[in-house]
């Protein structure tokens, strides 16, 4: 039997679409149980300070209200693991611990009723009085925590003071927020002694390992399911307060409790990406190449997260600009400023999408200044090795993006002069950026089971990995086909269940690449058992055929993702190049973006159909995040302002333009044994930065306070008529 | 959402009376502000007198006028063909604004009825004047960046968001109303939405009861060359950050009439007057245009971080009146 | 009590006047193919069809579609055999979540019929039409393709 790689890499329709165009993809809200409860939530009315008194006669009264948790009757629960790896919560201290505040809309109290109608107008009528602490929400005007052991390399102080050409700029994002579609929800429901949570998560054991400790109980005892979970883009991490409390008000209530977060809530009580602000400097010689670069970078943590001993996450705005060029002198600070907000998380390509924004848009001013092409400009600083560790890339494909890129896009044609084309009135303007993402994977698990019924063989595969939209259920049934040569409808696969072998956490683009390679190595071990049980080497005989003749019942092996080559020797990461076009005017404000090419290295692709959808995504996400996306705090009171999708604009069909994606068929065969890496974050990565320059090229304006919104061209306009 | 007691009502009287016997009662067509907003507690009515179902659902064309009927939905409005050539600014207003599915629900009375969108107002908590009378306002001095920057007081900067009314208000519209009293009344749109003053909370000149029935069009020459510009924060789907309707009377190049109203900016819907009176009698070109946009911002306040709007509305209503005068007639 | 008529079935059901039609739908009737996205009118995943039209279940009070028909994304298929828009969702890979799915389909089958003439439907006006339908996940071009399949 020959293992032709058929499907892998080919185009497909994915497995589970037949569910979702019906209806019948159940996520967690979807859950019904009999005798089902209902929770809502009243949020902190202010920011920061105490609670001195709670009246709940009003909410009391309200006709099916079962439950009413406040801090004054929530009842003990265990210390939250955090920080060591098995689990995530937001906060510290579980939710409803005590009296303080420490931002706008954290929970003082959870309503149960009969209803969701009688639950939300219940928690209407909670009376809450409060003692009001000054809050700061603003990163700018707060005092920060240096962080220790920043990286460095080099002497970069005096590099930058003899470089022929320095440049000193500085990038700041917002507070920006992933906001899946699919609002927080969680149903909570107790079995006798054992909890059973329905969530949506992007980390079951995660959510396994949290809930057990909060309740004493060994994690056999808890069961999460999360079959289909409505997007996440990093906000479903952490095992977040509704979901504790969901499973408290079950076991106090002894029925099932449905707990789902309202809009306001997902923008008010889980994580955002942080704000940052960032000083880029570098130093170049003359043709370009650089010789130092300095990255400082200010961002903001929550006062109630521990920071940093407790919980040491910050947006890690370094982690790119340290490896991605060729530079001799290297340093990065960082400044972490806790305010009075919900304690920031992770967003699509932490890291990667805001330190490229910074370094990206440096490198593009660099090019202006120099009179370099920017994408000769790459070229010039291009490395074949992690500039920071040194460590060779095992495959490093990224030239042959940029030329691929520039081919598709044109990019040979472009006048470099700002203003230099138009269409009617507006300017058009041509930008690129660089994409880099970490091939990333961990330790995983899957278990294929071969049985035949009357058709044959088919193929059973289980494990705790979530699809999050991600394409993992038709990844993994397109490896089990294609391993055990399979038609793909024989194949069955079963996620998001912490009873299943375990995965680790749908995060940092890892699952396809720790998953995919854990369920080829367990076909190949059924296949050796099999293979035996051939009459001659050179039989071509059917699986359900050999499972007959072994007198076997169902045979089944869990693989695991094997560890990399040899430990330590190579470097994995993914690289891309963008290339965007604009169309901008600048007098309205407007930008539009009009194409996108993307060309990607990601390794081996397992399935054309759902990587290229990923990547488009990811693209999609950027111009989110360069037009459009800012989560406001109120300055005096840290109220978000206009937390729903009417305030927190996100792209809609309209905004969309024609993405051209593509990827080089390079294999990394050093990283796995499919050679795959993720794709799930990389496509965002370098679009904020290739929209900014291509609306400098189009309009001589150069923004770098994302996002790039009407006030800030016109800013930029009346700045030029009053020079 | 507290709770409330539902009356489905067939009889224009009776839905006025119903409403007009009971302090907490409020009018339910579209639903698509009202509902969001009580679920809110932004607004707390005890009863809704559901009036989507009164014969309110007709637009009656004759050559004096249009008659619209309350309860025509704004996806009907938009897509009337004789409307549209008679009228375009109100299509053009309503297709620039609400997705399909908010048009296919929401009714024209509605429309013109809606709420601001200050997030103070609708968070249902933080101080507002409009919601809780004498409260205060946030967003003045707070994150005001999109709010208004003609028509505001010291009590209220909220934008009043609705771009068919800022289309209406160039067409010499007139509203009809039926009180609970069994009156009714005739209303010059203009003067229908009342100035923040001392009262942000009553929006308009509409008594406790009082159903609005029909809006009428008058046949007008100039609204024939009419026009509906708007820029907002997305490519669709959005909130004016600013817009304008504008109608020109040409001759020979030159301005004998125009009627300009900007949206997205003012605390109601904002005819400017002065910058119609500034462009009769000019060539219809860019100059008159830029001069009459001055005028239309002359009297505007900028807050902390809504001074780009003086800008942007200029531009947008120079944009409304070139795009206009360049269309072949 | 409350008559409903949701995918030709009726439903004589006890409701509270505050519930949602979405809620009920959901809540009451186990279909629960509809989503709650925002529950404020702005992300389009409640869209299902009543007359025949789409609009948001979640603005829409259940007690005041009694006389209308509604129509959800589980009464869109005949039996077995997928709607052309189903179909033309999977071919031409139409979404990832899925959560979005369900409203973006239901819009896309009522806009079509919303159109006068579907030949001259150009992309940008697929694109303006179906902006009250958001995919966080950026699914975008892939439903612009699938609407455009089944354009005649």
């Amino acid at each position: 039997m020959a293992t032709a790689s058929r499907r892998i890499g080919g185009p497909g329709e994915r497995v589970d679409a037949g569910l979702k165009v019906t209806g019948q993809a159940r996520y967690a809200a979807d859950v019904a149980l009999p005798d089902l409860a209902h929770a809502a939530y009243l949020g902190s009315a202010i920011a920061s300070g105490r609670v001195l008194a709670i009246d709940t006669t009003r909410a009391e009264q309200v006709g099916g209200v079962l439950l009413i948790l406040t801090h004054h009757n929530r009842g003990p629960l265990g210390d939250l693991p955090n920080g060591d790896g098995t689990a995530l919560a937001p906060d510290p201290r579980p939710p409803l611990a005590d009296a303080r505040v420490h931002y706008h809309g954290q929970f003082v109290a959870m309503v149960v009723a009969e209803s969701p109608e009688q639950a939300a107008h219940a928690a209407a009528l909670i009376g809450v009085t409060y003692e009001p602490a000054p809050c700061l929400v603003d990163i700018d005007d707060a005092e920060a925590i240096r962080l220790e052991d920043n990286p460095r390399r080099g002497d970069c102080a005096a590099a930058l003071r003899a470089a022929p050409v320095a440049l000193d700029v500085l990038y700041s994002t917002p507070v920006q927020h992933p906001c899946p579609l699919e609002p927080h929800a969680t149903v909570a429901h107790w079995v006798g002694h054992d909890l059973v949570v329905h969530d949506s998560t992007q980390w079951v054991l995660g959510d396994r390992a949290l809930l057990a400790r909060a309740f004493g109980l060994a994690d056999d005892r808890v069961r999460i399911c999360a079959p289909f979970v409505g997007g996440s883009f990093g906000s479903k991490v952490c095992t977040a307060a509704h979901t504790l409390l969901a499973a408290v008000a079950a076991r106090r209530l002894g029925r099932p409790v449905k707990s789902v977060l309202r809009r306001e809530q997902v923008l008010a009580t889980i994580g955002p990406r942080a704000a940052t602000r960032q000083r880029i400097q570098l130093g170049a010689e003359r043709d370009g190449r650089l010789v130092a670069l300095r990255h400082h970078t200010r961002s903001h943590c929550a006062v109630n997260s521990g920071f940093p001993d407790r919980d040491p996450f910050h947006e890690p705005t370094s982690g790119v600009t340290r490896m991605l060029y060729a530079c001799p002198n290297y340093e990065a600070v960082h400044d972490v400023v806790p305010l009075h907000l919900m304690k920031p998380g992770w967003m699509r390509a932490p890291g990667e999408a805001t330190g490229l924004w910074a370094l990206e848009g440096a490198m593009d001013e660099l090019a202006c200044r120099l009179g370099v092409d920017p994408l000769e400009l790459r070229l010039r600083n291009h490395t074949a090795h992690n500039a920071h560790t040194g460590k060779p890339y095992a495959g490093e494909h990224l030239r042959e993006c940029y030329e691929r890129g520039a081919e598709r896009f044109g990019w040979a044609r472009r006048d470099p002069r700002p203003r230099s084309m138009r269409e009617g009135d507006a300017f058009v303007g041509w930008g690129l950026a660089t994409a880099t993402h970490p091939g990333n994977s961990d330790d995983a698990s899957v278990r294929v089971r071969l049985d035949r019924d009357s058709r044959g063989a088919y193929a059973s595969v289980a494990t705790a990995g979530v699809d999050l939209g991600t394409g993992l259920y038709t990844a993994l049934a397109v490896v089990v086909a294609d391993a055990l040569e399979l038609p793909l409808e024989r194949v069955h696969v079963e996620l998001g269940d912490s009873r299943l072998p375990p995965a680790p956490v749908t995060g940092g683009s890892n699952l396809t690449a720790s998953l995919a390679p854990a369920a080829r190595a367990a076909c190949l071990q059924l296949r050796r058992r099999l293979l035996g049980f051939r009459r001659d080497p050179d039989e071509l005989a059917a699986w359900g055929e050999l499972l007959a003749r072994a007198g076997l019942g169902p045979i089944e092996a869990v693989g695991a993702a094997e560890p990399r080559g040899v430990p330590g020797q190579y470097a994995y990461q993914s690289f891309g190049a963008q290339f965007v076009e604009v169309r901008v005017v600048p007098e309205l404000g407007q930008v539009r973006v009009t194409r996108v090419v993307g060309v990607f290295d990601v390794g081996q692709v397992v399935n054309a159909t759902a990587t290229r959808n990923q990547l488009i995504g990811g693209i999609l996400f950027g111009l989110g995040q360069a037009l459009l996306e800012r989560l406001v705090h109120d300055p005096a009171r840290g109220v978000p302002v206009g937390a729903d999708l009417a305030g927190y604009v996100i792209p809609a069909h309209a905004d969309v333009p024609d993405i051209d994606v593509s990827w080089l068929d390079t294999p990394d065969p050093a990283f796995n044994a499919l050679g795959c890496r993720g794709a799930g974050e990389i496509g965002i990565t370098g679009v904020a930065a290739a929209i900014a320059s291509a609306v400098h090229h189009a309009t001589g304006i150069r923004v770098r306070d994302l996002p790039i919104t009407p006030e800030r061209l016109l800013a930029e306009l009346a700045g030029e008529r009053e020079d | 959402m507290r709770p409330f007691a539902y009356v489905d009502e067939r009889d224009v009287a009776g839905a006025a009376a119903a409403v007009h016997a009971a302090p907490g009662a409020m009018f339910l067509a579209g639903g698509t502000t009202l509902v969001d907003l009580m679920r809110q507690g932004v607004l707390a009515p005890d009863l809704l007198v559901d009036v989507h179902r009164l014969p309110l659902g007709d637009i009656e064309l004759d050559d004096r006028r249009a008659r619209i009927g309350a309860c025509v939905r704004n996806a009907q409005l938009a897509e009337h063909p004789e409307l549209r050539a008679r009228w375009p600014v109100v299509g053009e207003a309503l297709l620039s604004g609400m997705s399909p599915q908010l048009r296919n629900m929401s009714t024209v009375a509605g429309n013109i009825l809606q709420r601001t969108r200050c997030s103070y107002y609708r968070d249902g908590h933080s101080p507002c004047n409009k919601r809780v009378p004498g409260s205060g306002c946030a967003a003045i001095g707070g994150h005001d960046r999109d709010h208004a920057i003609l028509g505001a007081g010291p009590r209220c900067i909220a934008v009043f968001p609705s771009d068919l009314a800022t289309a209406l208000a160039i067409l010499d519209a007139i509203v009809y109303t039926r009180r609970g009293d069994g009156g009714a009344r005739r209303l010059p749109f203009d003067g229908f939405h009342l100035a923040p003053g001392d009262t942000p909370e009553r929006e308009t000149i509409l008594d406790h009861g009082e159903l609005v029935t029909h809006l009428e069009l008058p046949t007008l020459a100039i609204a024939r060359c009419s026009h509906y510009f708007k820029v907002g924060d997305r490519s669709s789907y959005s909130f004016a950050l600013a817009s304008a309707a504008v109608a020109l009377d040409l001759e020979r190049g030159i301005v004998r009439d125009a009627r300009i109203a900007l949206g997205g900016v003012a605390t109601r819907p904002w005819r400017c007057p002065d910058a119609e009176q500034a462009l009769r009698g000019k060539p219809a070109e860019l100059s008159s245009f830029r001069a009459a946009a001055d005028v239309a911002l002359a009297g505007a306040v900028a807050g902390r971080h809504n001074g780009f709007k003086i800008d942007l509305a200029r531009h947008v209503l120079v944009r409304a009146l070139t795009e206009l005068a360049a269309r072949p007639r | 009590m409350v008559l409903l008529s949701v995918n030709g079935a009726r439903h004589e059901l006890d409701l509270d006047p505050r519930t949602s039609l979405l809620d009920a739908l959901r809540e009451r009737l186990g279909l629960t193919g509809t989503k709650k996205g925002c529950d404020h009118g702005q992300c389009g995943a409640c869209t299902v069809h009543v007359d025949g039209r789409r609009v948001l279940s979640c603005l829409a009070l259940a007690v005041a579609q009694q006389g209308h028909e509604v129509t959800t994304i589980e009464g869109l298929a005949a039996g077995e055999r997928l709607h052309p828009m189903q179909r033309a969702f999977v071919e031409c890979d139409a979404l990832q979540c899925g959560f979005c799915t369900p409203g973006q389909i239901m819009s896309a089958v009522a806009m079509l019929v919303e159109v006068d003439d579907r030949r001259r439907l150009t992309d940008a006006g697929i694109r303006e039409r179906m902006s009250g339908n958001l995919c966080r996940c950026g699914a975008y071009p892939n439903i612009l393709a699938a609407i455009r399949r089944v354009r005649p």
